[in-house]
């Protein structure tokens, strides 16, 4: 019986680790892929550095 | 600290740094990216990280090939993130499962020549939990409770896989930094076979036979029974120690077969032996900056995070030596010597193996704590309590300095990000590493990272001081017993395995606590290091501008260390100031 619990223990806490796999999953498929241009040269005219959807040169 | 002190400590340093860049630079090898024009894409060579043909591969890769047939891996297939976790995952499950009814029923199994019974189910479960997270946390004694098979096919093989795991997610982590837009991040059983084919069974098998050459013991007899010189009969426990012993440290895990661990002369026979196993916790470490720097094709990025881990071993390993070599001031008043003579090594040598002494286990100790190995040579328990407050330290900065295998540079990196996302609101523009811009999502899985632990180890251990059940283990009260609680914790939730003492933790309370504490130590910190892996490897790298802040330079290793100081130092200064710094300050 008790060798039930501590299997039982372990594959719950694993199932959890995947769930984690999910969670994380979702923080990154909020993230575009990261686009963006190189900023441009100190100086120069304003750019668009760090505004997500711009198109790689 | 005697001469020969200072010899064996300069001998290692030498042999760490002519060796690792050399393995470091086969690990790229084996583990990198062919380049494309064969080139750091600067012109320089790139010390042939990623080539197809790296040494050994006539010899390794039919073997190789037999076992990807064997498990119908398809070895160019590679692997998106979720699924390189996943694989990991469904891996480190069957080899709990595997341990735990191996020492359930080595009982009835064969190569048991000490008739061990079977484990009891809480030890047996802790156990097993232990060994596959690469803690090697031991809550019995080796040599009364498991049998030779259970050693052999159980504990030594988790030795090597729970090892080659870590270097898994290393090298992910770092294919996800080094390589642009792509979805893949490896095949996580590639990466797991070669890892044991290509790294640690070579280097296992040499040493030992070195290990057995320089006195240790090795073989599959029980134990034997000798007559001392006062007349009296002694039992010894023998067995394939030396076999066991060198994947024990290298592989950064520490659970020793014997109860004295290293300090036991069957484990660690003598002078040399002890300063080779030191070396052999560090190497595998340190040669993955290398390899790091190798494979990101930028070798200064290896160096900072080779630099900010020898800063950080060097300091903790300079106090640890202060304090254990000056001894207990409480004995000088009493009058007691505690210096240099020709019959004692002087200091605090209060619970130290008189053979090694107390710059032995200084170095030992730091060393161990500071690589995930909790391998021991001295009772930490009887460190003087700014040395095992170091030594408690060393483990909370998340086993980063240089930390286990794979999850030392992981962890590193990890702390690198977080870096680069400081420094980057420090100079007002978008944090890039590498060429990657580091984004809220990363962010936030780094975030992830570094509390999982923290509320781990801290929440156990504020019920531990609270309850019966976690009282009733303590050896001491007060600041010292509240040590002996929260290092239990901190070396379990951070997967070191190393064990204060005075602690009596066989209870089902610290049995499961300590258990589920290694698991999210080491699952929940593999998870987001992956799934950063998997967010960096889909980037476009953009160039280096005026604005980018220079991540290879000695400023960025000083504020890569002064951001682990201080992010550890934040967490966990309240329960180190009412723990070891009270006591300390008491003497």
């Amino acid at each position: 019986m008790v060798d039930v619990l501590f299997v039982v223990l372990t594959i719950g806490f694993f199932a959890l680790a995947a769930g984690l796999v999910k969670v994380c999953d979702g923080f990154l498929d909020t993230e575009p892929i990261d686009t963006f241009e190189a900023p441009p040269e100190p100086g120069g005219p304003e750019g668009v550095a760090g505004t997500a959807g711009a198109v790689v040169p | 600290m005697s001469g020969a002190n200072w010899l064996q400590l300069l001998a290692l340093i030498v042999a760490l740094a002519v060796t690792t860049p050399f393995l470091g630079t086969y690990i790229a090898r084996v583990f990198g990216d062919p380049p494309e024009d064969g080139t750091d894409g600067d012109g320089t060579d790139n010390g042939g990280a990623g080539e197809k043909h790296p040494f050994g591969d006539r010899l390794i890769a039919p073997v190789e090939r037999f076992v990807f047939r064997l498990a119908g891996v398809d070895p160019d297939r590679e692997q998106r993130w979720t699924t390189y976790a996943l694989s990991l995952l469904a891996f480190s499950l069957v080899s709990v499962l595997f341990l735990y009814f191996l020492q359930r029923m080595q009982g009835w199994l064969p190569v048991n020549p000490t008739a061990a019974v079977a484990v009891p189910a809480s030890t047996a479960w802790n156990t097993a939990v232990s060994f596959a997270t690469n803690t090697n946390w031991q809550s019995y004694s080796g040599e009364v409770t498991m049998s030779h098979l259970t050693q052999m096919a159980g504990l030594a093989v988790q030795n090597f896989l729970s090892a080659a795991v870590g270097i898994c997610v290393a090298v992910a982590l770092i294919r996800g930094i080094v390589r642009a837009r792509r979805e893949t991040i490896g095949n996580f059983w590639v990466d797991l076979v070669r890892v044991i084919t290509r790294l640690l069974l070579p280097l296992a098998f040499v040493g030992a036979l070195l290990f057995a050459g320089l006195g240790m013991t090795q073989t599959l007899s029980g134990n034997t029974t000798v007559r001392t010189v006062e007349g009296a009969g002694q039992v010894l426990a023998v067995g394939p120690w030396a076999s066991q012993e060198i994947i024990k440290e290298l592989g950064t895990n520490g659970g020793g077969m014997l109860n004295a661990n290293s300090a036991h002369p069957f484990e660690n026979p003598n002078g040399l032996t002890n300063v080779l196993e030191v070396f052999l916790l560090l190497v595998i470490p340190f040669s993955l900056t290398f390899a790091y720097g190798r494979m990101a094709r930028d070798r200064k990025q290896g160096y900072v995070v080779t630099a900010a881990m020898a800063v950080l071993l060097a300091l903790s390993m300079a106090g640890t030596l202060w304090f254990e070599t000056h001894g207990n001031p409480e004995l000088t008043r009493a009058g007691t010597t505690q210096a240099v003579t020709s019959t004692q090594g002087g200091g605090n040598m209060v619970g130290k193996e008189v053979r090694f002494g107390s710059a032995g286990c200084g170095v030992f100790s730091a060393a161990t704590t500071a690589t995930s190995t909790g391998a021991v040579n001295c009772a930490h328990d009887s460190m003087t309590p700014a040395g095992g407050g170091l030594a408690l330290f060393n483990i909370m900065l998340g086993e980063v300095s240089p930390g286990g295998v794979g999850s030392g540079i992981y962890g590193m990196l990890i702390f690198v990000l977080m870096a680069v996302f400081i420094a980057g609101l420090m100079v007002g523009r978008t944090p890039e590493y590498l060429g990657k811009r580091i984004q809220t999502g990363e962010v936030k899985l780094v975030v992830l990272y570094i509390l999982f632990v923290p509320l781990m180890v801290l929440g156990f251990a504020a019920v531990a001081t609270v309850t019966k059940m976690g009282l009733d283990g303590r050896l001491n009260t007060g600041p010292h017993g509240l040590s002996e609680i929260v290092y239990a914790y901190t070396s379990a939730g951070n997967n070191n395995g190393s064990a204060f003492a005075g602690l009596t933790v066989t209870n089902n309370w610290y049995q499961i606590s300590l258990g589920l504490s290694m698991l999210v130590g080491r699952f929940f910190l593999m998870v987001p290091a992956l799934a950063i892996s998997g967010s960096l490897v889909r980037k476009q790298r953009v160039p280096a501008t005026a604005g980018t802040f220079p991540t290879g330079t000695p400023l960025f290793t000083g504020l890569l260390v002064g951001v682990v100081i201080i992010v550890v130092g934040l967490t966990y200064f309240p329960v180190l100031a009412l723990g070891p710094i009270v006591e300390q300050l008491g003497l």
